[in-house]
């Protein structure tokens, strides 16, 4: 995993909950509608319902002053012979004569004759040639002219003369699309404030520019829609000004989002002033008609900043892989390669058969359409992926029946009703390769597939379960296969579910709780923060903290369940040694009390101490070894004490371990039958027990100064056999040795004394 | 006078086999009371009450004790028993420290194991009486953590380790058991383990002897039982002020 700037990531972990739970400055509580979304900020309230109705206050008011000026009751269009068309009206005087060219536009002095088709245009933004404009805004103003000076008569190509209402058509007149792109026009004014208005990553600024920019561009498309023809030529010229400047403005914000994740700070920052600064200047040049053919101007200005902007975004992934830089790379590829085209159909149309003419008209609106869905739908992309999938898919089928389209115009082909549908049919099949692409390449979930992580998904599981101690690091080694982030780290935080935050760019996973019914002790709980998903490539989103919640719920239930049968199996194996203990115990004690022989006596003493050893061995779950050191230490010289016996004990091990109940009550009985052979049989003075336990190896030694005889003499049932059987099931070897005046020496080796692991074993097959 | 001796045994095999073991172990005139359950000793103990308002030699001087009667726990009697100027001994079969631990902290002078041979029985209840309490390695590991200011909230039971401890450590994380003791007031007197008790009981959760303890520390064996002796002591006297203390919280006293 590879380490990632300071700047970028590491100040990261402290600053989301301020922003993730604090909800502004606001004192009204406001609830948001719908399930709430952990860990991306959600902006206040008050002032995004206060700026609506601001905006909201805005248009009316600007309804109200449209609805004031005079406008003619008629649609216009261009013909291709740049002829003024009656295209429709809602008068029906008017409705007989659609498709008519107008010949010429009469006032009650003067007369406009030959009125062109450039009249039909709402804004002089997308006339390209210099004369075009010139020659729009003159007709817009002697139209105007006319209009304020009273009632108007068209004449038209059939001879037909029609007079028109020119009284001013009242608020409730206004077409439909004024309405519908006021209302857009408001809601991306609240979205920019929004992206201002959430605490933290600078990119937001850039975006809330965007997002204002575009707003601006859209509530002067509504206010062209609402003021008709004619246009009142200062608003003419502040609208071009303001369309080229919030152009501009758009893609130097663009360039400036695109610097802010670079590693090279100080090159992206002069990128960044060098961009200002030449569309600060052009915009400047532009607004003071100080350049020739101003259109090709803020074409080229455009275009040259979105392509600069494309380069900064390849350098800095290739510098440092940043996953907000992807998703702007993402849709600045895409703009950067259909505005040459749009620029190129708006500057070609004439030579385009007629029925190519709509689209020209058409293809500044669909972009513009695609990039308000575009800027209203980033926030909710960034966090589902289901909602990123679904805008991407849609836009890339709108602009996929564009292009298509665009193409056989070009091609100077008719468009007759079965091409057409062959145009829809390409745009669903490119529709569809997106779709792939989508989801196998850029959505590409994560490197293991569902099989691989269902077996790392067990494996963790038992390791966890096995060793507790190691739960963390194999809990890490879990979601850093399954998200590979950059780096992980620990966060001393108690979360009920796994947050995104940084935009994305990180997630924080809570550690499962191994406690069953108590409540986890305060501050013992641990979160994991991972940053960067798939080396920094992609964005967490909501669907992968959902998946996180869900893998840390199934570890811990698994847990549990483990904890809980192993509980059931000790609650059990505690019944059986009480009753075994309470019953045979007794009994035995009474069989004891009353025996006829002091050996038959010994017997049932001996019997009746197996007994109390296997009791304990169910009860007790594990002994450690230097406990167990201790009691039989302080057994064996109880008993060697009562026959005038010397105890020399000596114990030793490199490491305390666990012994399991069959290691402890093997080596217990071990231990004691070789005592009581020594007391009983050898009739010894002193007893030497030496135990070493180095690297798992376990070396007992037990030595006494009896009557020792060759081993081969020994009469059986003395428990030898019993010993034998116990150094077997540890996986060791026993042997004696008779030394001939000196006693008998029993060595016993086990080789490997680990704790018997628990469950499978976990390692890799 | 003879010296008056309780014994309180189900198993009647086992009562004639204590009682044997009562005789020979003192050389004094003996009057042994054989009872088969708590409601006999505590009639025993009554009558005895009785007669000791006209003569004050009348009370007795040893009760055994077995831990599992027919009609309930020894450790009831104990309870019961705890101000009684008698030496108590628990007789049991349960060698192991869940059980014998409590009967300690009800007062209990000592505990034989009656699965002993009777010489071994016999030395054992001498020592008791004589004020040399046996002592096993794990009643003394519990004694350590029941004594241990740090621990006594929840006397000696570590909680669950989780493994998902923070990677710094224990020493790092705020909320670990090294602030508890910020806002832990000081064990009270009858908590507390002189350094030598302690470390005598440090021995002998390992398994030394008395006499390897005494070498160890450099005195004499019969210090080192006074020792296990004052910790005996302190362990009842905890856990009846505990107990007190409890019961005031209860409002029953």
């Amino acid at each position: 995993m590879r380490g990632a700037p300071p700047s970028q990531f590491g100040q990261s972990s402290l600053d989301f909950t301020e922003s993730s739970l604090n909800l502004g400055p606001s004192p009204v509580k406001v609830e948001p509608p719908g399930p709430a979304l952990p860990g991306w900020p959600r902006p206040p309230l008050v002032p995004l319902l206060i700026l609506l109705l601001l905006t909201s206050l805005l248009w009316f008011s600007a309804a109200q002053w449209l609805g004031k000026l005079p406008r003619l009751p008629l649609q216009l269009a261009s013909s291709a012979q740049h002829e003024l068309l009656l295209k429709s009206s809602h008068l029906p005087e008017l409705q007989a004569h659609q498709g008519k060219a107008i010949l010429a536009i009469r006032g009650e002095r003067e007369q406009l004759p030959a009125p062109s088709g450039l009249l039909a245009e709402h804004s002089a933004r997308w006339l390209p040639e210099d004369a075009q404009r010139s020659l729009f805004l003159a007709q817009q103003q002697q139209l105007r002219r006319l209009a304020e000076a009273g009632a108007l008569t068209l004449q038209l190509s059939d001879g037909t003369v029609l007079a028109l209402p020119a009284s001013p058509p009242g608020l409730l007149s206004l077409p439909s699309g004024f309405w519908l792109r006021a209302l857009v026009a408001s809601a991306l004014a609240v979205a920019a404030l929004a992206w201002l208005l959430v605490p933290v990553p600078q990119a937001r600024r850039a975006l809330a520019l965007l997002t204002a920019c575009q707003a601006v561009l859209v509530a002067l498309d509504a206010l062209d829609a609402g003021l008709g023809t004619p246009m009142p030529l200062t608003f003419l010229n502040l609208e071009l000004n303001l369309r080229s400047t919030a152009e501009l403005a758009m893609v130097g914000s663009i360039v400036q989002a695109s610097c802010l994740h670079m590693a090279a700070r100080q090159l992206a920052r002069r990128i960044n002033t060098l961009c200002w600064l030449t569309l600060g200047l052009l915009a400047l040049l532009l607004s003071i008609d100080a350049l020739p053919q101003a259109w090709y101007w803020t074409q080229a200005g455009v275009q040259l900043a979105g392509t600069a902007a494309l380069l900064v975004q390849y350098g800095s992934q290739r510098l440092q892989p940043h996953p907000w830089t992807t998703l702007f790379t993402r849709f600045t590829l895409p703009a950067v390669l259909i505005w040459p085209l749009i620029t190129w159909a708006v500057i070609s149309t004439d030579a385009w058969p007629e029925e190519a003419h709509a689209l020209r008209e058409v293809a500044p609106q669909i972009w513009s359409a695609g990039m308000t869905v575009l800027f209203l739908a980033l926030p909710f992309m960034a966090r589902s992926q289901r909602v990123a999938r679904e805008v991407i898919l849609w836009s890339a089928l709108a602009l996929g029946s564009l292009a298509v389209a665009l193409l056989w115009t070009v091609m100077r082909i008719r468009l007759p009703l079965p091409v057409l549908a062959l145009c829809v049919l390409a745009a669903i099949a490119l529709g569809v390769v997106a779709r792939w692409w989508l989801i196998h390449r850029v959505f590409e979930r994560r490197p293991l597939r569902a099989a691989q992580l269902f077996d790392e998904l067990y494996r963790t599981i038992r390791l966890v379960d096995t060793q507790p101690q190691q739960a963390q690091a194999a809990v890490t080694t879990l979601l850093a296969s399954m998200f590979a982030p950059l780096k992980v780290e620990t966060l001393e935080r108690e979360l009920r579910r796994s947050l995104i935050v940084r935009d994305g760019t990180g997630m924080i996973v809570p550690l499962p709780s191994l406690h069953r019914g108590e409540p986890p002790r305060a501050g013992s709980r641990t979160s994991l923060i991972l940053h960067g998903s798939q080396s920094g490539r992609r964005l967490f989103t909501l669907e992968d903290a959902r998946l996180a919640d869900l893998i840390i719920e199934q570890i811990r239930r698994a847990v549990l369940f483990d904890k809980a049968v192993e509980q059931g199996r000790s609650e059990e194996r505690l019944r059986l040694a009480q009753d075994l203990h309470d019953d045979i115990g007794a009994r035995l004690l009474t069989l004891m009390y009353k025996a006829s022989t002091p050996e038959m006596e010994e017997y049932i003493r001996h019997t009746l101490k197996d007994l109390k050893t296997l009791t304990r061995g169910l009860a007790a779950s594990n002994h450690s070894l230097s406990f167990a050191c201790a009691e039989w230490k302080s057994d064996m010289a109880q008993r060697l004490a009562a026959v005038d016996c010397e105890l020399q004990w000596f114990a030793g091990w490199d490491q305390d371990i666990e012994l399991t109940v069959v290691q402890w009550s093997a080596l217990t009985r071990i231990l004691r039958e070789l005592v009581s052979n020594a007391i009983a049989h050898a009739q010894a003075s002193v007893v030497r027990i030496e135990l070493n336990l180095e690297q798992g190896q376990l070396a007992l030694r037990v030595q006494d100064n009896g009557l020792g005889q060759a081993p081969e003499l020994w009469t059986h049932g003395l428990g030898l056999g019993g010993i034998r059987k116990r150094v077997k099931q540890l996986g060791g070897s026993v042997r004696w040795q008779a030394q001939p005046g000196a006693g008998i020496l029993c060595d016993i080796h086990i080789q490997k004394l680990n704790p018997e692991r628990r469950g499978l074993d976990v390692t890799r097959p | 006078m003879a010296v008056k001796v309780l014994i309180v045994e189900d198993n009647p095999v086992a009562r004639s086999f204590l009682n044997r073991v009562v005789k020979e172990s003192f050389s004094d005139p003996m009057e042994i009371t054989e009872v088969g359950d708590l409601l006999g000793a505590r009639r025993q103990l009554e009558k005895a009450k009785l007669e000791a308002e006209q003569d004050s030699q009348h009370v007795f001087k040893l009760i055994l004790v077995d831990l599992e009667l027919p009609d309930g726990s020894g450790l009831e009697l104990l309870t019961e028993v705890s101000g009684y100027p008698a030496v108590k001994i628990v007789t049991t079969l349960y060698s192991d420290d869940d059980h014998l631990f409590p009967a300690l902290q009800c007062g209990a002078d000592g505990y034989l194991l009656k699965e002993d041979r009777f010489e071994v029985l016999v030395e054992e209840l001498q020592k008791i009486v004589r004020g040399q309490p046996p002592l096993s390695p794990a009643i003394a590991r519990r004694l350590l953590s029941h004594f241990r200011p740090a621990s006594s909230p929840n006397s000696g039971m570590a909680p669950l380790d989780s493994g998902f401890a923070p990677l710094g450590g224990s020493a790092a994380s705020p909320g670990g058991p090294s602030s508890r003791s910020v806002w832990m007031e000081p064990a009270p007197e009858w908590e507390r383990l002189t350094p030598r008790e302690s470390e005598v009981l440090t021995y002998l959760s390992k398994g030394f002897t008395i006499k390897e303890i005494a070498n160890l520390m450099g005195i004499k064996w019969f210090t080192v039982n006074d020792h296990i002796k004052s910790i005996y002591k302190k362990l009842n006297v905890s856990s009846r002020a505990e107990a007190a203390v409890l019961a005031s919280k209860q409002g029953l006293v």
